[in-house]
């Protein structure tokens, strides 16, 4: 994930950079199409209660199991392809019997709305850090480099595994259901822990050889306090990094927020979640392979897309390829 | 140079000892209480206060993390659930009740897995990955370099449990064509062995190998524009040749340094693979350490996992010092 | 620096995506049988379940009964997920290590398995017991020819040390009947004041007159003696081979196997023991040559080498583990793979709802439960009638004397409306309640579902507490313990109903033995009757009597008679659920073609 941009600030200009960016991007049709994408993802996760309601379905109420007809005595889909009838048009879920479709689009809430959380976490801590550092360099310098050599060495996946549950059961009365909002909270520190580094050294790098740049030398003589030369110097010119990894921080956290719930920890049912839909077809893979198919192809799909975009984001921002 | 060596030295070390502290708190502080599940469920109050104190789980942290930084380095005695000694040599890296054994025989036990997963999927990475990158470069711009490319996002946006299950399903259970994914040790039957593995390695190494063949791709593109690559070509050297000999070379330090991070990643157990092909690796004694709440061995295989990390860092950057003249003059 | 570029990534992506949907059409569970004789149901009915009978002194000579089919030689592999936490003898509490230990361990008595009817014979001893002062005090001879792997002879010192172990400090994970019978004590911690074990020196109550014989004198009257000395804590110990915490990795053998080879959570292999004699053991079978188990393999690939007889599959069984639920349908589909099955009914093992009787006080609630608890649901999200029958009554029909009741008849998929009528009646409004469970495996999320559902319905809100299994324990049996219910499956100790009600029903029993915090004077009362009676026939009939009584309050919710479904390879022999163990008996397995 460590990619170290070598962008420097934009060459004077004579339209804005950011001008500049569009126009680049517009032009890149595999660009467009993967905003497209995501935008749409973003649509139909908004838009999930009313397509729901529209639908006549919720991704909570056990269909298979209070319907008969719908599960084997096993719990299996009676129909073939994993349910799949007007009814339920992408199947109903093994065991629980729960409507897929359903489950599809407000699993994609729960994971947009993890990335987008951390994604603003690690962007704020991340430029702060990363900008001050590479502004004050010296001791400050050293300790940074120490603790991001440190976040670096571990086993982040381990650890989330690890401490996702220990966050979850510390502050949780005995007599009341883990609140929903709590899981999401402890699911979006833990990835903010961990997420900011490589963003915090990403800018240091370019905090470090703008500082030296001509511009900031100039308004350093003219008397600029830090505080000017950080917010009104510094700042402006390191948007583009930032927004190039933030766009592809978030397929980082939506499958690692998926990894978790394979592999038994992340958020909780009832609430819908892609990872835990894909560990449930694994579990049933044999049996009805449909399943799997759904969440597998729909990660896929969103994580391509925003792959995709944030190489076009980078192209686009990028001076050498813009011109 | 040896200067240099004791400062990388001391720098992993003081790394490693943070990790060490920064682990044994974390867990140590986790709400779950090992004493209890090394007891078991018929245990009552006072008993479960007895085997807490035989495990050491009554001291002040600190002093349990003191105990353990000295079994790290000169080994130690640890108290069993009756009390009785149990001796734990150096390096100790404590010892689990869960599994009955000194956490590092138990890590010992698993390495051969946890090796082979991942040798054979650094092979499978970098011929998959720097192939892929290095024939998209001299075929630019052509169809060939866009499948290519296509195929390796791809790989950079699957996930590895859905790729692995549906592989396993195509490729094991509906076709026959390879073997159940198990465990064989290479010296009982080194076809088995890699019959067993083919499947991890190939899901590991088409889903690591998208980064490398982005980064071999355009790292090659960018030396092959340089004057030395140039002056090469024109003194008359074959492309094929000038490539292979400095477009190769010199595209190889970023590329060095990718493999060692994911090196040391995958030596410190492959967590996702060996879970969905079920191999009892590092990675697998890692998660279900977790799952049971077996500390020791958590905060052992963290050690390992970081430790690897560093490891093959350290020696990506003397290679790449090695390799890149221009390192080695600067 | 260049960037990657693919403006033509879509389409490998979209072909990936088109494969995969391609590939995954499958048939719905609705499909037909290919061979079209899909029972559908469980495999095992209630009425296979058998009880133990007690085996006379004839019954205990050996050898044991031949076994037609069966042939000398070969490698039995067993592969098992995990390695045994316990060996040593005094240790081993729970069905399959008891069943499996049988391999290299013999006890005074044992269950000799015919035809899949159990019979409690003497193992060690010539019979399974004489009693005499109304049950105070039991004599057992020892057989001739009996002998350790080294070739010594088995002598009464043995046993007595053995049991004089289960009293020692570490020994607690066992049984605790010795330690409370032998010195007449309500549970362990105050028997071990009076003695506490071997560094005590000789416990008076087990006189050894000769090398033969052994004399047990209890406090109060025993008539359960027999099954306990049919527990792996009734194995013989020798003082000089008891190697302390070794002893757990690797026990000395008197069985028809010796431990060869114990590479801890990676293998066990077990080779003949030349020294064990077929004439003195009614039980065992020499058939094998080897027994390899491995642990750590994933089930899911086992069971696809062992169902598919790909690799060793043919020679390899599991006596740890089920069919996992991912082949279990196809399994049952295809006719060659559903006879690598093994199913049957998992010994006295029963599943229930627990209710927190002191936590949920109001019958009416208890009874409202009762009536919208989702049986069917709940077995349907598990995996289905592979699990067990529904039950109604508190013990299992495996159980010496049990008779069938269903004091509150209610359909499997619930009856809310009856629920909805009793918690009308109830002194309290009651609208939440507390659902505990361990989360070691995600169908336990999706039964809380199950439950949260069923309940709401009723108005009641569930509120779900996933744990981990050291929590669970530690919160659900021990301090507050703030949780009102919990599904939990359990066993008697022996096919008799004398663990049931007496050890954990009585008022007086702390939290871990009765959970529920039952409490109803007239029968703590009833249960210290029972308690002097010495005979074994009379105490049962008392017991199967009074635990209509006890259900009658609705302290638990019978969920099932639980099932199993194991499997083997193609070429392993004799591969059967133990009536009482409820697993694969290890030691009945012999290779078809070796």
């Amino acid at each position: 994930m460590a990619e170290v941009h070598s962008g420097g600030p934009p060459k004077a200009p004579s339209r804005g950079p950011f001008a500049t960016a569009c126009r680049a991007f517009r032009r890149d049709r595999t660009g467009m199409a993967a905003l497209v994408v995501v935008a749409l993802c973003a649509l139909l996760a908004l838009a999930a209660p009313l397509l729901a309601a529209l639908y006549g379905k919720n991704p909570k109420e056990h269909y298979g199991q209070n319907r008969p007809g719908l599960l084997s005595a096993e719990g299996l889909p009676v129909l073939p392809n994993g349910g799949i009838s007007g009814e339920h048009w992408f199947g109903i879920e093994p065991g629980l019997g729960r409507d897929v479709l359903t489950q599809l689009l407000y699993g994609m809430r729960t994971s947009l709305l993890v990335a987008l959380a951390s994604v603003t976490v690690i962007a704020v801590v991340g430029i702060v850090l990363g900008v001050t550092v590479g502004y004050l360099s010296g001791l400050a310098d050293r300790a940074f480099t120490f603790v991001c050599n440190v976040m670096l060495a571990f086993p982040t996946l381990l650890l989330l595994l690890a401490l996702s549950p220990v966050i979850q059961t510390r502050f949780v009365d005995p007599g009341e259901n883990e609140p929903v909002w709590m899981q999401f909270t402890s699911l979006i520190l833990v990835f903010s822990a961990f997420g900011w580094v490589p963003l915090a050294m990403v800018l240091r790098t370019a905090v470090r050889g703008l500082r030296e740049r001509d511009f900031v030398e100039a308004a350093r003589a003219v008397g600029a306090g830090r505080r000017h030369i950080v917010f009104r110097e510094l700042l402006p010119n390191v948007w583009a990094p930032v927004l190039v990894h933030i766009t592809l921080a978030v397929p980082g956290i939506v499958t690692a927020e998926a990894a978790l719930s394979f592999l038994g920890v992340g958020i909780n049912e009832p609430v819908p979640d892609w990872g835990r839909m894909i560990s449930r077809g694994s579990e049933v893979f044999y049996d009805d392979p449909t399943y799997m198919v759904f969440p597998g192809v729909a990660i896929l799909v969103f994580v391509l897309a925003f792959n995709l975009l944030g190489d076009a984001v980078r192209d686009a921002l990028d001076p050498r390829i813009a011109a | 140079m040896t200067a240099y060596l004791l400062r990388r030295v001391a720098q992993a070390a003081a790394v490693l000892l943070a990790i060490t502290a920064v682990a044994f708190g974390l867990f140590y502080a986790a709400p779950s209480d090992p004493a209890l599940i090394a007891c078991g469920p018929k245990c009552d109050t006072a008993q479960v206060a007895a085997v807490r104190h035989s495990m050491g789980l009554d001291q002040p942290v600190l002093t349990q993390f003191a105990d353990y930084l000295r079994g790290l380095v000169g080994g130690r005695t640890i108290a069993d659930v009756d009390g009785s000694p149990i001796d734990c040599a150096a390096p100790c890296l404590g010892y689990s009740y869960t599994l009955h054994q000194p956490v590092l025989d138990a890590i010992g036990d698993r390495f051969p897995v946890t090796l082979s997963v991942a040798a054979g999927a650094l092979v499978v990475i970098v011929v998959l990955g720097v192939g892929a990158g290095f024939v998209s470069a001299l075929r630019r711009g052509t169809v060939t370099d866009r499948l290519l490319s296509g195929f390796t996002l791809v790989g950079a946006s699957v996930q590895i449990y859905f790729l692995g299950y549906a592989l396993q399903y195509l490729l094991v259970y509906t076709t026959d064509i390879l073997p159940v994914p198990g465990w064989t040790p290479f010296a009982d039957d080194p076809a088995a062995w890699a019959a067993g593995l083919a499947l991890p390695w190939l899901v590991l190494g088409f889903v690591n190998a998208a980064v490398f063949a982005r980064l071999s791709r355009s790292q090659m593109l960018e030396t092959m524009h340089e004057g030395y690559v140039r002056t090469a070509r024109g003194k008359g050297l074959g492309p094929l040749r000038a490539h292979l000999k400095y477009t190769a070379r010199g595209a190889a330090a970023p590329l060095v340094q990718l493999l060692g991070l994911e090196a040391g990643a995958l030596f410190g157990g492959a967590f996702i693979t060996e879970t969905v092909f079920g191999l009892g690796g590092v990675g697998k004694l890692a998660v279900d350490a977790v799952v049971q709440n077996d500390l020791p061995t958590v905060v052992g295989t963290v050690l390992l996992a970081a430790f690897s990390v560093v490891l093959f860092v350290a020696l990506a950057d003397l290679a790449v010092a090695w390799l890149d003249p221009r390192v080695r003059l600067a | 620096m260049s960037r990657f570029r693919m403006r033509t990534a879509a389409v490998p992506a979209l072909a990936t995506a088109a494969v995969m949907l391609m590939c995954s059409c499958s048939a719905g569970a609705g499909s037909p049988a290919a061979d079209g004789k899909e029972d559908g149901g469980t495999a095992v009915k209630s009425g296979a379940r058998l009880t133990a009978t007690l085996g006379t002194a004839k019954d205990s000579q050996g050898p044991a009964p031949v076994v037609p089919g069966a042939r000398t030689g070969g490698t039995v592999k067993i592969a098992n997920l995990n390695d045994y936490s316990h060996l040593d003898p005094q240790k081993i509490y729970a069905g399959e290590s008891y069943s499996t230990s049988l391999l290299w361990g013999r006890q005074l008595t044992q269950y000799q398995v015919v035809d899949g009817k159990p019979k409690l014979v003497g193992d060690l001893a010539t019979d399974t017991g004489q009693s005499s002062d109304g049950g105070r005090t039991w004599t057992y001879k020892l057989k001739d020819g009996i002998a350790w792997e080294d070739g010594q002879p088995i002598t009464s010192a043995h046993v007595k040390y053995g049991i004089e172990r289960t009293f020692g400090p570490g020994f607690e994970l066992g049984p605790t009947y010795w330690p409370e019978w032998l010195t007449g004590s309500e549970d362990r911690t105050a028997a071990v004041k009076k003695y506490g074990g071997p560094k005590d020196g000789d416990l008076d109550a087990i006189e050894t007159p000769d090398d033969r014989t052994i004399v047990f004198h209890f406090p109060r009257p025993q008539s359960d003696v027999p099954y306990m000395a049919a527990q792996s804590s009734s194995s013989p110990v020798r003082k000089d081979k008891d190697t302390g915490t070794d002893y757990d990795v690797r026990p000395f053998a008197t069985g028809p196997y010796r431990i060869a080879e114990h590479k801890q959570n990676q293998s066990l292999t077990l080779e003949r023991n030349p020294r064990w004699k077929p004439e003195t053991d009614p039980i065992r079978h020499q058939y094998a040559d080897r027994f390899e188990f491995t642990f750590g393999k994933k089930i899911l690939n086992t069971a696809q080498e062992v169902l598919g007889g790909r690799g060793a599959g043919a020679d390899t069984v599991t006596t740890k583990n089920e069919v996992p639920p991912e082949l279990y349908a196809e399994a049952r589909r295809d006719a060659k793979k559903r006879e690598l099955l093994v199913p049957g009914s998992q010994g006295a093992y029963t599943s229930d709802l627990y209710i927190k009787n002191n936590r949920v006080t109001d019958p009416e609630v208890r009874k409202a439960i009762h009536y919208l608890f989702p049986r069917e649901q709940a077995r349907q999200v598990l995996g289905g009638p592979r699990l067990g029958d529904f039950a109604t009554t508190l013990s299992s029909p495996a159980v010496v004397g049990w008779k069938k009741y269903d004091l509150y008849p209610v359909a499997p998929s619930g009856d809310i409306a009856k629920a909805k009528e009793h918690l009308a009646k109830a002194k309290d409004k009651v609208t939440t309640l507390t659902y505990a469970y361990e989360s070691d495996a995600p169908e336990k999320d999706r039964l809380a579902q199950v439950l949260v559902d069923a309940f709401g319905k009723a108005g009641i809100k569930l509120v779900t507490k996933p744990m981990d299994k050291a929590a669970f324990n530690d919160q659900v049996f021990r301090g507050d313990a703030p949780y009102d219910l919990w599904i939990s499956t359990n066993s008697v100790d022996w096919p008799t109903p004398s663990t049931l009600l007496p050890d954990s029903y009585h008022s007086k029993l702390d939290a871990l033995a009765n959970s529920i915090r039952y409490s109803n004077p007239e029968v703590d009362k009833e249960l210290e009757r029972i308690a002097g009676i010495g005979d074994a026939q009379q105490k049962a009939a008392a017991l199967i009597g009074l635990e209509q009584v006890v259900m009658k309050d609705v302290p638990v919710v019978p969920f099932l008679y639980t099932s199993v479904t194991q499997f083997r390879g193609a070429n392993v022999g004799g591969a059967a659920i133990h009536p009482i163990y409820g697993s694969i008996a290890a030691v009945d397995l012999y290779l078809k073609k070796s």
